[in-house]
């Protein structure tokens, strides 16, 4: 069974990004990580720090990981096209549900562990030779992902069981967790401190919650009640008063899938959380961010391509051929809906932030413009680059670097100037409008075109 | 009158010849049964009739429009039902059909939902989530948006598939009174006493090259059905 689910994952992963492209992808993870461990020559950063936010990172990329692995077989149709898994095939042959479950979780593990935390792993040669820190970083950062991973199988199956008990649970550990972040700093993560320290109680509190959520993940497995037949009353007519109605399926797609609205937020909220750690916890964070809000304002700005993400997970140009539109008129009602959602919810996340970091209100203005121009920026490329496929396509490495590229060629100079930012030198604040006008008039000018 | 022409149609997946030099005429007010075994190439046929598809070489003409220049044209004018997709999973179906109304220029739009939840007993799922229906329900919904618009020529795959023996026979009497009215009805199957039923015209599909097109008649020898007609075509 483990063979085939690793064959599997193999296959759909190469006919997603077409031939062995996909094969690169480690590569790059590799190289990304040369350079990062390169760059903390320049950067005032200690190989301590980097390895405590490598930690954390690795564990939001396995929670990450386990989102994907476990949307629904709708969602995944929505992605794959019309596919059947050897994770349904409990159907259909004598093999139990739980088995096949066993066998997948398993899978992802050992093929993640090649994918992406080997090629970590081996760009910690930068640092040391010793076999002794590429064994423990092998160890512990796979910790990491297996937790984060776990984790989302844990709260999966939590939610399809109640998803009170879920919200409460999540509620719990996050606050927990928080303050015990807030009080003695992000090396307490349980898998980091093995590293530091490797012990046997070390050992155990990395391990403990790893096997309780494995634990009562697969007690809860297939515990959940059948999904009700769900009445819903017409929002479509309404909405069709103020949008078009591409724009009103988008919207109501969004609002009816699982998580509703709300999973929007909680992608913010992860990345809010991620850039606030970097800026309370990290040495750099006083001495480089002179306007927090700037820098902020910047990194905000490309939170939005997680709406484009999420407006293109329940469906694909094919669904709409038999009507009269064309592929162009699909990306246009994605990109209208994008619109809707995208700038407001970054002028949200600015606001919250002045409140929090504070700043003055020509600070406030800039920030505001920053993250607007980006967000309306990562739009174009993120639809110039992958159409109606950032789900898939993003993680195809040509396309990915051309993402980075582009991404990295509009945020630069707004961090550049963020960092530099002295509110009364006037020919930083002009600096600042010429960014505006140039990416305003790229992204009026690509807009147009495509919204006619 | 003609409504769909083709000439030397072909076209082929990397190395495979999905569909070769196909010379295809369907005239206005048939049920045309285009039929074919698994993988014969009649969905390719559908997808590029209707725009969806490019072809390798060769001409085609629906209604007067060419699909390849300008499918929307196409597929504003026809209907079409096709074999494998469901209805956007976070609709309900009266909403998708109020989306198909809108899509199309429906003017009417909800006496048509009406008159359709009556004529496939679904009034009582019309605010279900489609996502929750059963795969005959959504096969229903699939039917009711080809024929929305009452177009002059629609293209169904395999409409039956899914449908218990009762609305298999509502579709099937609706199809010949659909085509009674002088509506053109290209219809891919590999049932065939559904094309034995309801047909007019067939068009017989093997490895991609037509084989034999003609009146249903004309295409069965004496004291032979459509079956033993097609298997010795087909071999």
């Amino acid at each position: 069974m483990l063979k085939h689910l690793l064959k599997e994952e193999w296959r759909i992963h190469s006919s997603l990004f077409g031939g062995k492209k996909f094969a690169l992808f480690p590569i790059m993870v590799f190289l990304f990580a040369v350079i990062g461990f390169y760059s903390l020559e320049i950067l005032p950063i200690t190989s301590f720090e980097a390895q405590v936010g490598l930690h954390w990172f690795i564990l939001f990329f396995g929670l990450n990981v386990g989102t994907i692995g476990f949307v629904s077989e709708s969602g995944m149709k929505n992605v794959l096209g019309e596919i059947n898994l050897i994770l349904f095939s409990s159907r259909t042959l004598p093999v139990s549900r739980k088995n096949v479950l066993g066998n997948f979780l398993l899978k992802d593990i050992i093929y993640y562990f090649f994918w992406f935390i080997l090629p970590v792993v081996f760009g910690n040669l930068v640092l040391t030779f010793s076999p002794f820190h590429i064994l423990s970083v092998t160890f512990t950062y796979t910790l990491a992902f297996v937790l984060g991973f776990l984790t989302t199988f844990f709260f999966s199956t939590l939610y399809n069981t109640s998803r009170s008990l879920a919200g409460v649970t999540a509620l719990i550990l996050v606050s927990i967790t928080g303050l015990y972040v807030l009080r003695h700093g992000l090396s307490v993560l349980p898998v980091f401190q093995l590293w530091i320290e490797p012990s046997k109680l070390n050992f155990l509190y990395s391990a403990i919650p790893i096997f309780i959520f494995a634990a009562v993940g697969f007690v809860l497995f297939g515990r959940g009640k059948p999904i009700k037949s769900r009445r819903k009353e017409n929002a479509f007519k309404d909405l069709t008063k103020k949008m078009d109605a591409l724009n009103a399926k988008n919207i109501l797609d969004l609002k009816r899938s699982s998580g509703g609205i709300g999973k929007i937020f909680f992608s913010y909220t992860v990345l809010f959380v991620f850039v606030w750690l970097i800026i309370n916890y990290f040495p750099f964070g006083d001495t480089v961010f002179r306007s927090p809000l700037l820098i902020l304002a910047t990194l905000f700005g490309v939170f939005p391509v997680s709406i484009y993400n999420w407006l293109n997970r329940y469906d694909s140009a094919g669904d709409y051929l038999y009507l009269p539109l064309v592929k162009e008129d699909v990306v246009e009602g994605k990109i209208r809906s994008y619109i809707l959602l995208g700038p407001v919810s970054v002028v949200l996340v600015v606001l919250i932030s002045f409140l929090i970091f504070g700043g003055t209100i020509l600070e406030l203005l800039h920030g505001l413009t920053i993250a607007l121009i980006i967000s309306l920026s990562m739009l174009s490329v993120v639809s110039k680059l992958t159409g109606l496929r950032p789900n898939t396509k993003l993680f195809n490495t040509s396309v990915f670097i051309k993402f980075m590229i582009l991404g990295g060629a509009v945020i630069s100079p707004f961090l550049v100037l963020s960092i530099v930012f002295e509110s009364f030198l006037i020919w930083r604040n002009l600096m600042f409008v010429a960014l505006y006008l140039l990416f305003g008039t790229i992204n009026y000018i690509y807009l147009r075109k495509i919204l006619g | 009158m003609s409504v769909i022409e083709t000439k030397n149609l072909s076209k082929s997946f990397e190395d495979v010849e999905a569909v070769e030099d196909l010379d295809l005429t369907v005239e206005e007010g048939q049920l045309f049964g285009f039929i074919g075994p698994n993988g014969a190439g009649k969905t390719t046929v559908i997808n590029l009739l209707t725009g969806q598809l490019k072809p390798s070489s060769g001409d085609c003409e629906v209604m007067g429009i060419d699909p390849v220049k300008e499918p929307k044209e196409v597929r504003k004018r026809v209907g079409i039902l096709p074999e494998r997709e469901d209805p956007p999973s976070f609709f309900t179906p009266q909403e998708y059909f109020e989306f198909v109304g809108n899509i199309r220029g429906i003017q009417d739009v909800d006496e048509k939902i009406d008159e359709w939840s009556e004529r496939l007993k679904f009034k009582d799922k019309l605010n279900k989530l489609n996502k929750d229906l059963s795969k005959g329900e959504k096969q229903k919904v699939m039917v009711v948006q080809a024929f929305l618009h009452e177009p002059d020529l629609v293209f169904i795959d395999e409409p039956l598939i899914n449908l218990d023996p009762v609305m298999q026979e509502i579709i099937k009497n609706y199809l010949v009174e659909y085509m009674e009215n002088d509506k053109t009805i290209f219809l891919s199957t590999h049932v065939m006493n559904l094309a034995n039923e309801v047909c007019s015209h067939i068009g017989i599909i093997d490895n991609g090259r037509l084989v034999k097109q003609g009146k249903l008649k004309e295409i069965k020898e004496e004291n032979e059905d459509l079956t033993e007609a097609f298997l010795r075509l087909v071999k």
